[in-house]
């Protein structure tokens, strides 16, 4: 048995997969944010699952996302080069991340993570040609491990100058670090190996700050797994897309700061390979956030930065995942000027839309649904949540009084904001990205996703839509198919042009040998797959796109240059005649882990006839009124099965709204493809 | 019950789309420009205007530049001849500062869209900031230029593409009179390349709504700002209030000029806010004088920064409610053809300032004590133009206001956006002459108050090889961000060198007799090093009210000396000695 568990900031969502009964199953549970483990131990607890017979767990975590948002890390302290101990609170000296703030003299600097008392220097130098013109002085270093355990300090980042180039300097402090503080904490900016030393001295410090509290974490989840009867080793999801084992992640915690949603991003692939449908935007709605993420050619992209909030960045390879502040919980209101706007600010679950009936007065997106007859009030998670329309229905006439405008198309303006701000962070990451939305297929999932995608996928000229068979559990469903990765950079400037490819393939084959170690500790068995990576651009420029290598060399000087000015012109439509320059080597080095052949777990069983529950009266954008629309119960809905929209579509953790002109068909996995081109 | 005459759904959606293609106008330019100038220190701005060449909506960019955007696309397109005269493909450029650009470095690259090739729907617009455009030294900041002649080479409105085809013969002469033509010739690409792309959202919005409804929502956009900001200076107390500011030094001499503003709130006006510059002095024969467009930008951003955040920033917020008064031959409206290189960047944080001054006294619980009110200018290179030039600024502390400390180390809230260079990227694309020995917060720097001043910042630059023709321009050397209600002044700025073997920095006059200690051109060699001091915040409110824990906390990490924090704050001694022995690592 295969189990994927994903701890949510509103559900718990697990899925278990036996692949002798040829079963899936899922169950969702409330979340216990104050000590997420018990909501998991209870969920398991209540799937009846025996531990014994449990041959992979990973877990998807938010308590590293949590921590920094909720500033609740450990108290952690700075070394750095002499001369460089404020460059974590200089910053980039830039005030402005966001359109509302560029007049707003009120604008606060994010507090540091680690306050200057803490931030301290030693005598060290590393050259930027990577050359160490000044070794790292141990006796200052002992000083400064020593006043930061005076402090309480428990964890300590490292970031030198340079150290990009050679790491030499900050591992030497790391091992005497570990070697006469053993208990200490200790993250280098090494590790994150990118030029400009704010944002990678910013990621150091985050690791370090949420260090000790994702190792307790972890090995009390993993302690508490082993005494009910779990053989396994715990994996944890990471953001780059790939499971390590837990004692990984507690080795480098910052890199599991998207653990959930890259569990959507995994999920969304493997749709692809068992639908064969290669270009996909994979879009989870739960209830405070939409994330978004684009599958070219069945592969998602890569950034190699996020900002853990406005000007803290963190520089490591994660999955290009765009989140906003759109939910099932987003709050609509009205502006001094008169314009309505819907989020970020979210009912969450607690108090919940007003529709909850528990004390939240705020119309929210949930809200619009219900009035619009788009969510059935019997049957909302199952019926495990009860849902009050009258409440919605207040709750939307006192913002449709100020507005002057009727209470349906009040709601009706709520979705319509909510969907153009969703429809905003889809274009984020395709048409910013080069690419045309027409070319791709949405995946609906989340809670809410499958309930607004029609609409958003036809403002987007999306012709098809794909609503996996639990939509709810889709980060979890991921999880359990995430492949073992691990990701190395090397900084390697030259320009091809002049570049010695040998000694490119020297430095990738160290990379290798490193990913190949890797492996065997998490107990790999197989051939890992090997990917390299050249990131480049023309010289001058500063922004670098990826390029893929050959698995071996030797490489063809002029197959570099023409694959990166196909892709420059794709991506910006033009290409120059400079010179080519690499900036960064890269390898990724991949576990993959068996993928699941859903058909066979399709038992034939239900009619269609059996799965149309009745009718209710919906509202429906193009006729501008109530219809009298066939609601179905999705899990009834047999193989090959097609249903006309209008219609809704009901199952235990999501709707399906199909709009008029939309066709529905079930196929072979019990996925729901939309077509909505028409 | 009130009722609306626009459906204010799709007044939000309209909006947004045109912000975003603004935003999107950005991203094309970060990514593929040439100079650091636009990818590390994002000094540029994007924005689309209507048919009637008004502010429609602009991305966050640099205040300074948004401001002045509406002078420029005016200017240019009536010099052109007007809308009759563009056609589809046009690109306009042009850098005259004495037709709208904020100073010659800027250049403004205006793009008119035709919809479907024939219906005029408005035009995508960005003002640029590029490395160098000739003049005397490199990197385009001669301080001690005296007229615009030095500061570089004067393109006035032109079209740069003409129905899509490169003009190349303009395009070669500008190139020719710059130091940087290859990395030029990329960017004014990129620049195009980005308009573009806010061109065809455009095209995609009135595909989806239809050009009838487009062209009324962006009158509605427009009032609807209006109606916001109105709100707003409704708000405001009615009378006149007098601020003021100096700029210290112009670059041939150390003279000390005053920007003196008057500013009428009057509700029952169309215009409710006047703001009139009649008692500022006559221009100056150095850099430091500003264009209109300069100072009417400078006003309007203290103005937007007093109203909130949530006003959308269009012609309706930003034009409609204002009217100005500057005086032709000032500081504030300089006569071509004076020098003006640094009015843009320093003039303006002081123009700024006065306004701020003047605000405080009709609206003290919003404004804040001055900040640095300097962006550091440091620019030069190679003085025969063999290496790239370099242009660098930094950040200084925000004033105390209400509630709130100053932010130590940003850039001047007038300059939002821009970034400095980390400083492994300076050693690497500089790698021939410049390495740097420290960037530190400066302690003590602050004004102190009830809410301090942010600190400022110490940055020491060595010159590790060649010839380095090196061009200063700070303000505040003199005298420190004025502080506010019992706030006392931050500490003043500084640049300092340090020649070859000399043991201790001396200023500019004590070394080789420069005019002005902070606005000098000066030749460093290999050895050489020069350390440039960024003022810190203003105080606002009593010292002696400011919360014990505060002054504790700001002790314990070195924000204060432990003298500042006893003598200022009134930190018992003994307490003050043992944060000190307690707190503070020597190592």
């Amino acid at each position: 048995m295969e189990i994927g568990a994903d701890i949510g900031g509103t559900f718990t969502d697990i899925v278990i997969i036996d692949r002798d009964k040829e079963r899936l199953d899922m169950l969702r549970i409330p979340s216990t944010p104050w000590a997420p483990h018990e909501g998991l131990l209870e969920g398991l607890k209540r799937t009846g699952v025996d531990f014994g017979k449990v041959t992979s767990f990973v877990h998807g975590t938010t308590t590293c996302t949590n921590t920094i948002l909720e500033h609740k890390g450990s108290k952690a302290g700075l070394i750095t080069t002499r001369g460089f101990a404020d460059v974590l609170e200089i910053m980039r000296t830039s005030r402005a991340y966001s359109y509302k703030d560029l007049y707003n003299l009120r604008w606060q600097k994010p507090e540091p993570l680690v306050p200057r008392y803490l931030r301290l220097e030693v005598d060290e130098r590393t050259e930027f040609t990577g050359e160490i013109s000044t070794k790292v002085n141990l006796d200052q270093a002992r000083r400064a491990v020593e006043f930061l355990k005076k402090h309480d300090a428990v964890s300590v980042a490292i970031s030198f100058l340079f150290s990009f180039m050679n790491p030499e300097n900050e591992t030497r402090l790391k091992e005497f670090i570990q070697e006469q503080y053993p208990d200490m904490f200790c993250s280098l900016s090494s590790e994150y190996p990118v030029i400009r030393e704010f944002e990678r001295t910013s990621t150091a410090v985050a690791d370090a700050y949420v260090k000790p509290v994702m190792d307790k974490y972890l090995q009390l989840l993993g302690n508490l797994l082993k005494e009910r009867g779990l053989q396994v080793d715990c994996y944890i999801m990471k953001s780059n897309g790939g499971i390590v084992t837990s004692s990984s992640a507690r080795n480098r915690p910052i890199e599991v700061f998207l653990s959930g949603p890259s569990g959507g991003a995994i999920m969304a692939k493997f749709m692809g390979e068992m639908t064969g449908i290669r270009n996909l935007i994979a879009c989870d709605m739960g209830g405070t956030s939409f994330d978004v993420t684009l599958l070219a050619n069945g592969e998602y992209a890569f950034s190699r930065s996020k900002y853990l909030y406005p000007g803290v960045p963190i520089v490591a390879p994660m999955i290009d995942i765009v989140t906003i502040g759109a939910g099932g919980g987003s709050i609509a209101w009205l502006d001094q000027g008169g314009a309505m706007k819907v989020g970020p600010q979210s009912a969450g679950a607690r108090p919940g839309p007003a529709c909850y009936g528990a004390g939240g007065e705020e119309p929210t997106v949930t809200d619009a649904n219900v009035v619009l007859g788009r969510l059935n009030p019997e049957y909302f998670s199952g019926g495990t949540i009860k849902i009050y329309p009258d409440l919605a229905h207040k709750s939307i006439k006192e913002l449709a009084d100020k507005i002057g405008r009727s209470v349906v198309e009040t709601a009706k303006g709520i979705l319509d904001i909510s969907i153009a701000n969703m429809t905003q962070a889809i274009r984020v990451v395709s048409i910013e990205r080069g690419y045309d939305p027409k070319d791709f297929a949405l995946i609906a999932f989340g809670g809410a996703g499958p309930l607004h995608s029609a609409v958003i996928a036809r403002q987007l000229g999306i012709p098809k839509i794909i609503v996996p068979l639990y939509p709810g559990a889709g980060c979890a469903l991921g999880m359990t198919l995430a492949d073992i990765r691990f990701d190395y950079t090397r900084s390697y400037p030259v320009t091809v042009e002049d570049a010695d490819l040998d000694a490119i393939e020297k430095t990738f084959k160290e990379m290798v040998r490193s990913g190949i170690e890797d492996m065997k500790r998490e107990k790999y068995r197989g051939e890992p797959l090997i990917l390299k990576t050249a990131e480049m651009r023309y010289q001058g420029q500063n922004w670098e796109i990826p390029i893929p290598m050959p698995t071996e060399g030797p490489y063809d000087r002029q197959r570099i240059i023409d694959t990166f000015d196909q892709e420059h012109k794709r991506l910006y439509g033009f290409t120059v005649a400079m010179r080519h320059e690499i900036m960064n080597l890269r390898v990724s080095a991949i576990g993959r882990r068996p993928s699941l052949d859903l058909e066979k777990f399709v038992k034939p069983s239900h009619t269609l006839e059996k799965a149309l529950k009745g009718k209710r009266r919906v509202f429906v954008d193009e006729k501008n009124d109530f219809v009298e629309l066939e609601i179905y119960e999705r899990g009834n809905l047999p193989v090959g099965a097609e249903v006309k929209g209008p219609a809704v579509l009901e199952q235990v953790d999501s709707t399906t709204y199909m709009p008029p002109r939309t066709n529905a068909r079930v196929d072979k996995f019990r996925n729901l493809i939309l077509d909505v081109s028409a | 019950m009130q009722t609306q005459s626009f459906d204010p759904i799709l007044l939000e959606i309209i909006n947004n789309h045109l912000i975003s293609s603004c935003q999107e106008m950005a991203e094309t330019m970060m990514r593929t420009s040439y100079s650091p100038i636009f990818h590390e220190g994002r000094d540029f701005s994007c924005a689309i205007f209507d048919t009637k060449t008004e502010l429609a909506a602009q991305a966050e960019g640099c205040p300074s530049q948004l401001g002045a955007l509406p002078f420029a696309v005016r200017n240019c397109v009536h010099e052109l001849g007007g809308v009759d005269k563009l056609n589809p493909g046009d690109v306009l450029g042009f850098n005259d500062a004495y037709l709208g650009n904020p100073h010659l470095p800027e250049f403004t690259l205006i793009k008119p869209a035709f919809y479907k090739d024939k219906h005029f729907c408005g035009f995508p617009a960005m003002t640029a900031h590029h490395m160098d455009v000739g003049g005397k030294t490199p990197g385009g900041f001669p301080s001690d230029a005296t007229d615009i002649f030095s500061e570089g080479v004067i393109v006035p409105p032109t079209k740069l593409w003409i129905g899509g085809e490169e003009n190349t013969d303009v395009i070669k002469m500008i190139l020719a009179n710059t130091r940087t033509p290859r990395n030029t010739y990329g960017d004014i690409n990129a620049q195009r390349g980005a308009l573009i792309t806010a061109e065809k959202r455009l095209y995609a919005l009135i595909d989806k709504y239809g050009l009838e409804t487009y062209f009324r929502y962006v009158e509605l956009i427009k009032d609807y700002a209006q109606r916001l900001m109105r709100k707003e200076i409704q708000t405001w107390p009615e009378g006149t209030y007098h601020g003021e500011d100096f700029v210290e030094g112009d670059g041939v001499s150390e003279k000390i000029y005053r920007i003196g503003v008057d500013i009428t709130v009057n509700h029952s006006k169309d215009q409710p806010v006047t703001i009139d510059f009649s008692t500022t002095d006559q221009q100056s024969r150095g850099p430091i004088n500003c264009p209109f467009g300069v100072t009417a930008s400078a006003s309007r951003v203290v103005m937007m920064n007093l109203a909130g955040s949530g006003i959308p920033h269009n012609h309706g917020s930003m034009i409609r409610p204002f009217r100005f008064i500057i005086p032709h031959g000032t500081l504030a409206n300089v006569d071509w053809p004076g020098a003006l290189s640094s009015g843009n960047t320093e003039t303006y944080n002081v123009i700024c300032a006065a306004v701020l001054k003047a605000m405080s006294k009709c609206l003290p619980d919003k404004v804040a004590a001055a900040d640095c009110s300097t962006i550091g200018i440091f620019t030069g290179g190679d003085p025969y133009g063999h290496a790239e030039p370099f242009v660098w600024w930094d950040g200084g502390g925000w004033g105390g206001m209400l509630g709130q400390d100053g932010l130590s180390a940003t850039v001047s809230w007038t300059g939002a956006r821009a970034q400095q260079y980390p400083v492994e990227y300076i050693e690497t694309r500089y790698k021939d002459n410049w390495r740097i020995e420290s960037y530190r917060l400066l302690t003590d720097s602050q004004g102190d108050g009830k809410s301090r001043g942010g600190l400022g910042i110490e940055k020491v630059y060595d010159v590790v090889g060649g010839n380095q023709t090196v061009c200063i321009t700070l303000n505040r050397h003199i005298k420190g961000a004025w502080g506010l209600f019992g706030g006392t002044d931050g500490a003043p700025s500084a640049s300092l060198i340090r020649k070859k073997g000399d043991s201790s920095y001396k200023t500019a006059g004590e070394l080789f007799g420069a005019k002005s200690n902070g606005k000098f051109v000066t030749n460093l060699q290999a050895g050489d090093s020069i350390l440039i001091r960024l003022p810190g915040g203003g105080g606002y409110g009593k010292p002696a009210e400011r919360d014990r824990q505060k002054v504790e906390w700001d002790l314990m990490n070195r924000y204060i000396s432990a003298e500042r924090a006893v003598a200022v704050y009134g930190l018992p001694e003994k307490r003050a000695k043992e944060i000190v022995d307690n707190y503070w690592y020597k190592g």
